[in-house]
């Protein structure tokens, strides 16, 4: 958080915007990145969704934040045990239930 | 979810749970597996919770989204019944947890050192494994949203808990998921 990139003044604009955003973050970042997490479960505005998508477009540290998260998600999903329901579950479960119907 | 009871008829009952709940059975069995971590647990919680959907039926509104409410009857059984029996040491305190978090929103990233690449790497039981270690109330949040796909309004009605407090909760939730495998990376032999 010190004013590191202030000395160089060789690096094209657009390559400074990019770093000084991934060292320092910008108002910008805070913003996209409270919001980020919304748009990728799909719970955004299409405001907030263009306001994050026209971000990341240009800022390095939240593409990568952006991506990260995109891809835990979806590593969530993949890696997840999905276990065959027991064969004799529903049968259980019917029994037990005539048995309440029986009963009252 | 109103508590209004339906007029059913018992013919309509049981049309009701046969054809709205019963096809739901493999999904909440799973569901009760990820909470219980047990397969014999989760056979009994997911016969608890069938039973009491059928007793309760006339509060199920037809036409109504029946896998939120019937996961939420599990949700409440899970609570009730089965986290007394467990060794978990104690509830995750909320209102701490989730003060602590809200009082650092300007640091909503909590950047982590976690990267794409890592965590494609990661084809064996990894991700499994962090998200089931994660204390019940938030591997739950993550549960609901990434594999079941449900909306933050169906959560806070199956979790009884405000629309901001699903948001924040989750939020915590997936940093301790980035974190803890952040930790398996690092101590892992790469």
């Amino acid at each position: 958080m010190v004013n590191f990139y202030q000395g160089n003044f060789m690096e094209t604009n657009q390559q400074k915007s990019a770093e000084t955003s991934k060292q320092m973050g910008c108002s910008s970042c805070n913003e996209c990145l409270q919001v980020l997490q919304i748009v990728l479960d799909g719970e955004a505005t299409p405001e907030e969704a263009d306001f994050v998508h026209h971000h990341i477009a240009t800022c390095n540290h939240c593409l990568e934040c952006y991506e990260v998260d995109k891809t835990l998600r979806q590593m969530v999903k993949a890696k997840v045990l999905n276990l065959n329901c027991p064969q004799d579950l529903a049968q259980l479960i019917e029994v037990k239930i005539s048995e309440l119907v029986i009963k009252v | 979810m109103s508590n209004l009871a339906q007029p059913y008829s018992e013919k309509e009952k049981n049309q009701i749970f046969n054809e709205s709940f019963m096809p739901l059975l493999t999904a909440a069995y799973n569901f009760a597996f990820r909470l219980t971590l047990d397969e014999d647990d989760a056979k009994d919680l997911v016969q608890d919770t069938y039973l009491k959907a059928f007793r309760f039926i006339e509060s199920f509104q037809k036409g109504t989204n029946a896998k939120a409410w019937l996961f939420r009857i599990l949700k409440n059984s899970f609570i009730n019944d089965y986290r007394k029996k467990t060794k978990e040491p104690s509830k995750v305190d909320y209102q701490e947890v989730e003060q602590v978090y809200n009082s650092e929103d300007a640091e909503a990233s909590m950047t982590t050192d976690l990267r794409v690449d890592v965590l494609q790497d990661m084809i064996g039981d990894e991700v499994a494994n962090a998200l089931n270690a994660l204390p019940v109330d938030f591997r739950t949040v993550i549960i609901l949203c990434d594999i079941e796909g449900f909306t933050y309004e169906e959560m806070a009605k199956i979790l009884d808990i405000p629309i901001g407090t699903v948001r924040s909760r989750l939020h915590r939730a997936r940093n301790l998921l980035k974190e803890k495998l952040s930790d398996y990376y690092k101590h892992s032999d790469r």
